[in-house]
């Protein structure tokens, strides 16, 4: 079961976006909020030190301004050094192919196109992840 | 052994012309009266011998006889040519057509013919001969023999054709002379009596206005009386050709320009003068471009800085600009090298060493350079430094003009500076602010409504604020839609986004939300390609103008199609004429004593904006303003 989500994303405002559109589609789940670079970086020492407070899915931004690395690399550090069935994939506001493509390869579940009206691809994603905790979904693009 | 024969000879010397001519215009033989005896006749016959060639023919022209003397100056011998026709010494083409058969024919006719015969050598060599045939009658009046006396005039007939020749070659030289140059002769007195064509080409006189006129009538007063001086010195005493370049004057006015040469003409018996001789040749032409060249230099020198090098870079000569330039006195840098006015890592560099190089090979250079001055403040100068070439094609020195363009440069770097300060701006408008006023304040404000029941709103008394927010929200995006697009028109080779719109339909979308939107009448407008924000905001701007310098108590703007390719933004307000309109769109301008506040930015903005649509903009004044605007 997807019981918290963590949300990888400088844009500090998308992550009130983030909490709206979860309030107004009635996603009772617990909120991380990552939003800024320095905090990212420190994502991977934690995941290891306290891998109780894990979420269960996460959710990375493409482009973290000021990181040494992107959402892509990110996914695929997680996935390949601590990964443990965490759901993770990305939220952009680009639906650039290839990137999609990398992000697959890195291991990501899922790739969220970020627009004015979120509400929808969270709706369908919650539908296709949330309850069933597993990976074998396949990659979901949400455009 | 020699053969003498008597001849029935008349008394005829060869030498005497008048008597050759008396004989040659009586074509009958002579009979004298009182014949010599015939001692007298042999020393006579003996003289004619010695002296002249004798050649007698047969009635037909067959050869008899010929004595010693013509035998020599044909090369034969008797026995070489005794029994042949005349028609064997005479050179070929000598008698045209049928010429010799006439002129056999008058002797045969008894007549006495004195021809001159060009005739070939026995070793080929031409001969001219004098001959005078004597038709010898027999008693009964036939004719039984014909003498000729021949004498040599090979030598006379070769000076007479040199003399031809000189004489057409003398002519051909005067032609020439006469073609290619200004001639004149004066008398003694100084007045004209001849000119050729080219002196009346130039002085613009006729023949006649020159002709028996003092020859100052072209004197131009522009060369001091010394010089005059110096010509009759010259031509009088020395005798000899004076020789300068004289400025004369043309009938109407103009300047000529001739490379004169004056003699004096003398009679060669008496030594009195008789007159003066001048050619000339025009340099009138190239004068022209040595003055244009000269004055040219002289406004070069007046406001530019400019300095001559040797070809290895040493300081020749400079101007006073130059030296201002640097902060140098002009002994401070004459012999030096170029080195001291850059950068000393500079000086010693290879693209240095590279730059002279290519100077002293012949190649110009033209470009902005950073120099220094004396006390090492750093300039900017537009120069071109001009290699200048010697008469032997050699790089001779160069010349360097330049210009102190460092106010600009430094102008320049502050625009380019200020630019950056606008970018930056622009980028954080384009991506910072366009989330805050296109994603996450209308997210907020729907997500707040979507929660608000209609009866919480409306016991709340919440829906004025909301419409209010929306509203101003609305009108916020479209401000932020033209300055984004403003912002487009940063980038370097930006063009604009141009779509098929109403102008109608987007006007009135955008006046909607203003405060003077009654004020405004839009009337039937056609479809157009524009870039809507930017447009709309173009337009706006006129209309803003036209309300705001206007002092009518009911002020509007009418906007409507003139024809279908012009759209008037006309108002009722000051007015501004064509003049004027172009003096406001620059930017920074006002009108004098206005009283309405304005950097004057507006309207150049917006003339801009329609210039980047490919728009034409116009203003005439008509009880206020009508800006036209030609649409494509």
């Amino acid at each position: 079961m997807i019981n918290s989500i963590l949300l990888v994303d400088d844009e500090s405002l998308f992550h009130l976006v983030f909490e709206d559109a979860c309030s107004l589609l009635d996603i009772a789940l617990h909120l991380e909020s990552i939003d800024s670079a320095d905090k990212a970086e420190d994502l991977f020492r934690g995941w290891v030190e306290t891998p109780v407070s894990r979420p269960d899915c996460v959710f990375v931004d493409l482009n973290i301004v000021g990181s040494s690395f992107d959402g892509i690399e990110l996914i695929r550090k997680i996935n390949q050094d601590y990964g443990n069935g965490v759901v993770i994939g990305i939220i952009s506001s680009s639906s650039d192919k290839m990137e999609q493509q990398r992000a697959l390869e890195a291991g990501a579940q899922f790739w969220i196109v970020k627009t004015d009206e979120i509400e929808p691809r969270l709706e369908q994603f919650s539908t296709d992840f949330l309850g069933f905790k597993n990976k074998t979904m396949g990659f979901r693009i949400y455009n | 052994m020699k053969e003498t024969r008597c001849l029935n000879l008349y008394k005829v010397n060869v030498g005497n012309e008048s008597l050759e001519k008396e004989l040659m215009s009586n074509t009958k033989p002579v009979v004298l009266s009182n014949m010599p005896s015939t001692t007298e006749m042999h020393y006579i016959f003996e003289a004619i011998n010695r002296s002249s060639g004798i050649i007698e023919f047969d009635a037909v022209g067959n050869i008899l006889f010929a004595n010693q003397i013509y035998l020599d100056l044909l090369g034969y011998t008797i026995e070489e040519i005794k029994g042949k026709n005349h028609s064997v010494f005479v050179a070929p083409n000598h008698f045209p057509n049928k010429q010799y058969q006439e002129f056999w024919k008058r002797i045969q006719n008894g007549e006495f013919v004195s021809q001159e015969i060009e005739c070939i050598s026995k070793s080929g060599k031409k001969v001219w001969l004098k001959e005078i045939y004597n038709p010898i009658l027999s008693s009964d009046g036939e004719i039984q023999r014909i003498i000729a006396i021949t004498l040599d005039i090979s030598s006379f007939k070769l000076h007479q054709r040199e003399s031809v020749q000189r004489l057409t070659q003398i002519e051909d030289v005067y032609q020439f002379i006469s073609d290619a140059a200004i001639i004149s002769r004066t008398d003694a007195h100084g007045k004209i009596n001849f000119i050729n064509d080219k002196f009346i080409s130039i002085s613009g006189y006729s023949q006649d206005e020159l002709i028996g006129q003092d020859h100052r009538i072209v004197n131009s007063g522009m060369h001091a009386r010394g010089m005059w001086q110096d010509m009759y010195n010259t031509v009088l005493q020395e005798k000899k050709v004076w020789n300068t370049i004289v400025t004369n004057r043309a009938k109407n006015g103009s300047l000529y320009y001739v490379d004169t040469y004056i003699k004096a003409d003398f009679d060669p018996q008496t030594g009195k003068l008789q007159g003066y001789t001048s050619i000339r040749q025009d340099l009138t032409s190239l004068k022209k471009q040595e003055l244009e060249f000269r004055y040219n230099m002289e406004a070069i020198n007046k406001s530019n800085a400019v300095a001559e090098f040797d070809t290895h870079g040493i300081l020749i000569s400079a101007n006073n600009i130059f030296t201002k330039l640097f902060c140098y006195a002009e002994d401070e840098i004459i012999g030096k090298h170029h080195q001291i006015f850059v950068d000393q890592v500079y000086a010693l560099s290879e693209e240095y060493k590279e730059f002279w190089n290519k100077l002293s090979q012949g190649e110009f250079v033209s470009t902005e350079f950073q120099r220094y001055t004396k006390d090492g403040r750093s300039i900017w100068i537009q120069a071109t430094y001009n290699p200048i070439m010697s008469e032997t094609g050699a790089v001779d020195r160069i010349l360097k003009i330049a210009t102190d363009i460092t106010d600009r440069i430094e102008s320049n770097r502050e625009i380019d500076r200020k630019n950056s300060y606008l970018e930056h701006a622009a980028k954080i408008l384009r991506h910072d602010m366009h989330s805050g006023i296109n994603v996450y304040i209308p997210r907020g404000l729907n997500s707040l409504v979507k929660r608000l029941p209609p009866a919480a709103i409306t016991e709340y008394k919440i829906d004025a604020p909301i419409k209010l927010i929306r509203e101003g929200l609305i009108h916020t995006q479209k401000v932020y839609r033209g300055v984004y697009e403003f912002t487009n028109l940063v980038k370097p080779g930006a063009t604009l986004d141009l779509i098929d719109l109403d102008l109608l339909h987007i006007l009135n979308s955008f006046l909607k939300t203003t405060s003077y939107k009654d004020q405004v009448k839009l009337e039937p407008l056609c479809r157009v390609r524009v870039s809507e924000s930017l447009f709309c905001t173009a337009i706006d701007n006129l209309i803003r103008n036209g309300l705001k310098y206007n002092d009518s108590s009911n002020k509007l703007v009418n906007i409507y199609m003139e024809d279908e390719k012009t759209l008037v933004v006309s108002d009722n307000g000051r007015g501004m004429t064509q003049q004027e309109f172009e003096y406001f769109s620059k930017t920074g301008s006002r009108r004098e004593g206005q009283k309405e506040d304005g950097s004057g930015l507006g309207l150049g903005i917006c003339v801009a904006i329609l210039q980047e649509h490919g728009f034409q903009i116009s203003c005439e004044q008509n009880n206020g303003s009508n800006i036209k605007i030609k649409l494509k």
